[in-house]
């Protein structure tokens, strides 16, 4: 191949001299054929008319082209064109012919060479093609493939084919950062390598055709003009080989001209450009003035003459610095070293003599001396100072766009687009397969992996933050738009026909409601009118009244609960059954705590009042009223350990006031004793205590006293205490008549109950009065007797244990409350009138009040005013019992409709908390002395207890945490617990029951 | 977890044949129990009939599996340990029997020695007189909520040694809360907020007997409220009650004094300005003759208490001079008795309803019975003295007594009626728990260290007769308490 190519080199060296005629002419034929061909076409007309001028081998249009076209890599072939333009013009014209939008300068130059290629290498497939010149693709790769033609026909290809060869020019003029995908590479073109597949063979063949290009090239070009270019090579290797400033000249001097072409060729991105005639006159200049910039710029490769020529190619020469010798010629011989023969005399000598030894240099590489012309002296100044070199050369030329305004009557061009741009690329594909392999098998991970951020982005949230607030902002909904049925212009079958039946299924489900009318003009639907106004009221509203999504607060409902303390913090309180007190033998109507804490009264349907030891459960007395079938109420005076021991008791219609002596110490007897005796005087019996004295101690020495137990005993005394008590008999009589009625007493009283009303004709009382019981009874520790116009449910003693106050809730009018004082043995009835059913009376633990509680509220009074301060509103309820907590400013109150409520005093009148958590009626309600603790028990059989801590300072409201739930009666006649009392020093607690069981849970 | 865990047995048997175990290591299933152990040791021993055994494993008795022993230890144990496993006779299980049928509720038991006996107390049967002769007879003083305080002769092995009437002490106008014993003197307590002094020695000058053996009290003191508790000082000199009104008072226990006392009081025509408050209330009612009871006066009154005192006596350790007592106000307070001081107050949880106080030598283990289901141990020798805390009765404890002699054994009785014998060392599970008597227990006294007393609201006396074996005291345990 070599061989060949030489061979043709030569020919086409040989060639030239005929050959540019036909280039003008075919140059101009085609200017002729296509006028549509712009300034281009022009372009390359004048160019070649000024090549034809200049110099009649080398001026081609072609040429001029190929020279623009190719920049630097082009000047590799700058040898060639000489040649083969001849060839070129030839194709160039027909391919003219062939097709008329190819543009002028396009193509000759290329296809020429690409013919002259093929032409020589016999083998190439692309010969025949090549005439053709057309087949973009295919021949541009095959071109490539074959060498040093390739680098030409490379370039020219693009033109050949469409406009991408504008492209693929500017693309080569920038330099070698070439694409390796298959347009044009630049490395192909220094020959390097073939990036397409093609077989090794070809392969070689191409490089070796490349030196062969090269070399024809140069003896093509050493054919035309050799003078020049040996003068070029020479200025290009001395200038190198100069010491460190020529050296340093020199680079800069390359720099600078490159810089040049490529910010001209940068400026004038469109080839066309470059043909203008400025531009023609700077390559000719260059040509003429044997400037050898061009050849310098595309390297040193292309010399003139055979012995200046250098030998050693693009290596520094240091390498040869040990040698004799400096490269090689063709035969392979070293070139040995000559130096510039001159000694130092001789340098004397010339620099004395030679007029032009100031501008003479020495070129290491090609071992010559060179002397450079003013032309050159004048570049050199110029770039220098960092200009062009060429004087002629304007880098700033006006160029003219490619697309003008001017409306063209045919396009530029009508080429279909290639075909191959919608194969999807083989290599391309094998490539991508390649990558995503990697990317799988991890070797190669993806590129775009997200870096943490460095340093804290105090902004981050910020664009979350608006995206969630315009989130919030809810747009409106779009409506649906109308379907045919809803049209105001419906199609005929959704108009309804005169029986006004929707003719057809073709209304859609869901709309049968629809009655579709048929208008004539939308302006006739009666909305209409208001259709603007409506529309604009909408807008204003969506503006003025944004939507705005709505916001569900995710609480959890355990959070909002308040903190209850663990009931286990709160202890002590009564957990467990641990006593029971065996002996009623019906309902424990009310028990009550001595306030030492040693004994318990209790009193019962049975009729009697026992007695008990606390701590062992030991029934210690008894005491029977056998003409009472009930005992409704006992009540420990809360001086029964200090000053006087007595308790009342309510039977019926009649309170009496025990002292059971044996318990109390013998001072507190003595106290005891002058309270019983005081004010008897006034009494309508006569006597006191005097005469029962004796009796009754002696009684206390029997041992038979206590601990009746045994029935006999029991009934000896209760039968002993009806007998002598005549009015008590009397006055009760209704009331024992009735004894299967007294449990209607726990339930709930509405109205004036039948049962205790007394006989017809009988006397009855008007008010309360005490009595003195007999002496027997007196022996039993019962003193006193308040017989009372009605039955007595409740009691209440005052703190001191002077007062008691008794209430009668079916007692008329005033008679319904009573205050009895022991001392002086009297009875006064406070309240005028009546202002509902007295349920409860409790006194102020500390204060002149007195708390009484009717069905339905509770009315504090006064007691020293003498007025009604205060009212507690009870909504709904029905009062069953009432406790005053020891502090005084809490009250807790107990409804037979289930509800438990606790009042502040500091508050309102409205309960401070409602407990409703019994699931029947409430019967008792009961604090305890000592302990925060309170409690409620009910029908459900339940004794639920409470933790209720009342704070003294005003700010805090009264924790109250429930803490536990106590069961241990039996529910008898739908009865459950009737009565609770807390221990006075002990978190325990009583209870009464139904079952006549009366139980300690502690 | 290895399957099996290597012992080693030592024994604390009191039968020399049961002590005689290889000492070499023994492989035993970690799934062992009390009952495989001890079938190993009687298989060891070749014991025909087998002997059932119990174990301990430093100081606690086993009453799990192995396993579950060193699983408990949580780490200080683990299965390549060699365990030292003590083991003992097991206690036979005890047979409650009923003594004595009474009219009323049994509030207190006292357990004396005298030998002096009157006549009613003629000890039928072979060997009773020579038994009198030569030995103090124990007797059993129980007192009643019928206002009486009945004293009958015992055995050895807790049964009556008499059948006659006892011999009653009927100082009380109401029930008996009360009683205690110390030599011929007795002193019983009552609701009725008195005390009363007996002498059970008929030779002694002050004692009184009539021809049904009843004896009459030579003295009553007074507090303001029930007495619930007397004890006598160790040396029987004086004794302590305490009471509902709160207050703690030491007496006398000289008859002889309290009579004379009385008598010069009399004389004196009720002049009280001798500094003693405590004569006040009773001055007037002071009587010379001798047969109205004579007041007594309290040698000192320890006030402090704010409830009623359950139970006070004096400790039975140190130099004597310190008292105990407790109250419903949830404390336990040591008194210095000489100077009437308050030395600590321990707060409890619940009411105190009785304390046990230890008498093995050099232990101060005390024991407090709670109006709930639980028994506490106080060693107050430490910063903490509460150590252990004995749960699973029902009810109230109104009484706790520690094993005569012994530091690791007690028994409590409570209001559900069963008799509990504890080892401390085993504080969740009691040795036996034996249901006595159908109600409430009251009283509980130790007769020996195998017989125990007990008296209830049944009205009923009975006895509880445990199996040998359980006074063994190993020494590593009980030098453990000791050093705690």
């Amino acid at each position: 191949m070599v061989k060949k190519r030489k061979r043709s080199g030569d020919k086409a060296s040989g060639g030239p001299g005929d050959k540019p005629g036909k280039a003008k002419g075919s140059a101009k034929g085609k200017g002729q054929n296509k006028p549509a061909a712009k300034g281009k076409a022009a372009k390359g007309k004048a160019a070649k008319g000024k090549a034809a001028k200049g110099k009649a081998a080398k001026g081609k249009a072609a040429w001029a082209e190929m020279v623009k076209k190719r920049k630097r890599s082009g000047d590799k072939a700058s040898g060639g064109p000489g040649d083969k333009p001849g060839k070129a013009k030839g194709s160039a014209k027909g391919k003219g012919q062939n097709k008329p939008a190819a543009k002028g300068k396009a193509a000759k130059g290329k296809a020429a060479k690409g013919k002259a290629a093929k032409g020589k290498a016999a083998k190439d497939p692309k010969g025949p093609k090549g005439p053709k010149g057309r087949k973009g693709r295919k021949g541009a790769s095959k071109r490539k493939r074959s060498g040093a033609s390739s680098i030409s026909s490379e370039e020219e290809e693009p033109a050949e084919d469409d406009e991408s060869a504008a492209f693929a020019q500017w693309k080569m003029t920038t330099g070698t950062e070439i694409d390796d995908d298959g347009e044009v590479s630049g490395e192909l073109a220094s020959g390097s390598g073939s990036g397409s597949g093609s077989d090794d063979m070809v392969h070689e063949g191409g490089e070796e055709d490349f030196l062969e290009g090269m070399t024809g090239g140069v003896l093509g070009d050493e054919e035309e003009d050799v003078p020049r270019f040996a003068k070029t090579g020479a200025i290009a290797a001395p200038l190198s080989a100069l010491k460190p400033g020529g050296d340093m000249f020199l680079r800069a001097l390359r720099e600078r001209t490159r810089a040049g072409y490529r910010s001209a060729l940068d400026y004038g991105a469109p080839v066309e450009t470059y043909a203008s005639e400025k531009q023609l006159n700077f390559l000719s200049k260059r040509d003429k003035s044997s400037a050898g910039i061009v050849a310098e710029s595309s390297d040193d490769e292309s010399d003139d003459d055979m012995h200046s020529r250098n030998t050693l190619g693009k290596i520094p020469l240091e390498w040869y610095d040990e040698y004799d010798h400096l490269g090689y010629d063709l035969d392979g011989k070293p070139i040995a070293k000559t130096g510039s023969g001159m000694d130092t005399i001789d340098d004397y000598i010339a620099r004395t003599d030679d007029p032009e030894y100031w501008r003479r240099v020495y070129d290491d590489a090609t071992q010559q001396n060179i002397t450079l012309s003013v032309k050159e002296m004048e570049m050199l100044r110029r770039m220098q100072k960092g200009q062009f070199g060429d004087m002629s050369f304007d880098p700033y030329e006006d160029w003219e766009p490619f697309f003008s305004r001017h409306k063209m009557m045919h396009p530029v061009y009508n080429k279909m687009p290639n075909k191959a741009a919608f194969v999807p690329s083989k290599w391309e594909a094998r490539k991508v397969a390649k990558m995503v392999r990697k990317i799988r098998s991890g070797r190669v991970k993806p590129k775009n992996e997200v870096k943490a951020p460095e340093v804290f982005d105090a902004w981050a949230d910020e664009d979350a933050n608006q995206s969630l607030r315009t989130l919030n902002q809810l747009s409106a909904p779009k409506m649906q738009l109308p379907t045919n049925a809803e049209s105001y212009n419906p199609p005929a079958e959704y108009v309804f026909d005169e029986e006004g039946k929707a003719s057809s299924k073709a209304m859609p489900h869901g709309m049968r409601s629809l009655k579709p009318q048929k208008y004539s003009a939308l302006r006739h639907v009666p909305a209409y009118k208001d259709f603007y106004r409506e529309r604009y009221e909408r807008c204003l509203d969506l503006t003025f009244c944004p939507r705005s999504r709505k916001v569900n607060s995710r609480v959890r409902i355990a959070k909002l609960l308040p903190k209850v303390p663990d009931p286990r913090e709160l202890r002590p309180f009564p957990t467990r059954l641990s006593l029971t007190f065996r002996g009623h033998t019906s309902k424990v109507r009310s028990i009550s705590v001595h306030p030492s804490g040693q004994y318990l009264l209790s009193g019962s349907n049975d009729g009697s009042v026992r007695l008990w030891e606390v701590a062992t459960g030991r029934c210690l007395r008894k005491w029977s009223f056998a003409g009472e079938t009930v005992v409704y109420c006992v009540e420990w005076s809360p001086a029964a350990a200090t000053r006087a021991c007595l308790a009342a008791v309510t039977t019926g219609s009649a309170i009496y006031i025990i002292a059971p002596l044996d318990i109390a110490s013998p001072a507190l007897r003595a106290d005891t004793m002058a309270m019983l005796s005081s004010g008897l005087a006034d009494l309508e019996v006569e006597g006191t205590f005097e005469h029962t004295k004796r009796p009754k101690r002696k009684s206390a020495r029997d041992s038979d006293d206590e601990s009746d137990n045994d029935d006999d005993d029991a009934s000896t005394a209760s039968s002993s205490v009806s007998g002598e008590d005549a009015p008590l008999d009397d006055d009760d009589v209704g009331a024992s008549g009735k004894g299967p009625a007294a449990d209607a007493d726990l339930k709930p009283v509405r109205d004036q109950d039948a049962h205790q009303v007394p006989k017809a004709g009988h006397d009855r009382l008007k008010t309360a009065r005490w009595e003195q019981t007999s002496a027997r009874k007196v022996k039993q520790g019962v003193f006193l007797r308040i017989a009372m116009p009605s039955p007595v449910l409740s009691l209440a003693w005052h703190a001191k244990g002077d007062y008691l106050a008794s209430v009668s809730p079916k007692a008329a009018g005033r008679n319904a409350v009573f205050i009895h004082q022991v001392s002086s043995k009297r009875s006064l009835t406070p309240f005028a009138g009546r202002g509902g059913f007295v349920q409860r009376i409790r006194w102020h633990p500390s204060k002149p009040l007195l708390f009484v509680a009717t069905h339905s509220e509770i009315r504090v009074y006064n007691l020293t005013q003498q007025k009604l301060i205060r009212r507690l509103k009870v909504t709904g309820s029905y009062i069953s019992d009432m406790v005053i907590h020891p502090g005084g400013d809490n009250v807790l109150v107990g409804s037979f409709d289930k509800f438990a409520m606790w009042y502040d005093l500091d508050y309102s009148s409205r309960p401070y908390k409602t407990f409703k958590y019994h699931k029947l009626a409430v019967r008792s309600v009961a604090y305890s002395p000592r302990y925060p603790l309170f409690a409620t028990c009910s029908d459900d059989n339940t004794i639920q207890v409470f933790h209720g801590r009342v704070y003294a300072d005003m700010l805090s409201s009264p924790l109250i945490v429930p803490v536990k739930i106590l069961a241990g009666h039996k529910v008898v006649d739908s009865i459950g617990v009737i009565d609770i009392t807390f221990h006075p020093t002990q978190p325990w607690i009583f209870s009464a029951g139904a079952d006549g069981l009366i139980n300690l849970f502690t | 977890m290895a399957e099996t865990l290597q012992v080693q047995l030592v024994s604390r048997c009191r039968e020399p044949a049961h002590s005689k175990v290889p000492s070499s290591l023994f492989s035993v299933p970690i799934s062992s129990t009390r009952y495989a152990l001890s079938e190993l040791v009687n298989v060891l021993l070749s014991l025909e009939p087998a002997v059932p055994f119990d174990f301990m494993i430093d100081g606690t008795f086993l009453r799990t599996t192995l396993e579950g022993y060193v699983l408990e230890s949580k780490g200080t144990l683990s299965a390549e340990t060699v365990l030292v496993i003590e083991y003992t006779e097991a206690l036979a299980r005890p047979q409650p029997d009923v003594l004595e049928n009474q009219d009323d509720w049994i509030a207190d038991l006292a357990i004396g020695a005298t030998k002096f006996l009157p006549k009613a107390f003629q000890v039928k049967g072979k060997g009773g007189r020579k038994a009198r002769a030569n030995n103090a007879l124990p007797f059993l003083a129980s007192a009643s909520y019928d206002g009486l305080v009945r004293i009958r002769p015992l055995r050895e092995d807790g049964a009556y040694a008499s059948d006659a009437a006892p011999l009653i002490a009927a100082g009380h106008k109401a029930a008996v809360k009360a009683v205690a014993v110390s030599g011929s003197t007795l002193v019983s307590a009552g609701r009725d907020h008195g005390v009363a002094l007996y002498e059970l020695d008929p030779t002694k000058p002050h004692a009184r007997s009539t021809s049904k053996g009843v004896v009459l009290p030579s003295a009553t003191g007074a507090h303001d409220d029930t007495v619930e508790s007397v004890a006598f000082h160790p040396l029987g000199m004086t004794f302590i009650t305490g009471a509902w009104d709160g207050k703690v008072q030491v007496y006398n226990a000289s008859i002889a004094a309290a009579v004379e006392a009385a008598a010069s009081s009399a004389t004196a025509g009720g002049d009280d300005d001798d500094g003693r408050p405590a004569k006040r209330a009773k001055s007037g009612k002071a009587a010379a003759s001798l047969a109205d009871p004579a007041p007594l006066s309290p040698l000192i009154t320890l006030e402090g208490h704010t409830g009623a005192v359950t139970t006070a006596l004096f400790e039975n350790f140190g130099d004597g001079t310190n008292a105990l007592s407790a109250s419903w106000d949830h404390s336990l307070r040591v008194w210095d008795v000489p100077s009437g001081a308050n030395a600590t107050i321990i707060a409890t949880e619940t009411a105190v309803l009785d304390i046990g106080l230890c008498s093995a030598p050099s232990s101060s283990a005390t024991l407090t019975a709670h109006a709930g289901p639980v028994v506490r141990l106080w060693d107050f020798r430490t910063q903490d003295p509460a150590s252990a805390k004995f749960k699973g009765h029902g009810g109230f404890v109104p009484a706790v007594a520690w094993m005569p002699g012994s530091a690791v054994h007690f028994a409590t009785a409570a209001h559900d009626g069963k008799v509990r014998v504890w080892d401390i060392r085993s504080p969740s599970i009691p040795l036996y728990s034996v249901a006595v008597h159908s109600d409430k227990v009251f009283s509980l006294a130790w007769l020996s260290e195998t017989v125990i007393l007990t008296g209830s609201a049944d009205c009923t006396v009975s006895r509880v007769v445990l199996g040998d074996g359980l006074s063994v005291q190993p020494m590593a345990v009980a030098s453990n308490i000791d050093s705690e």
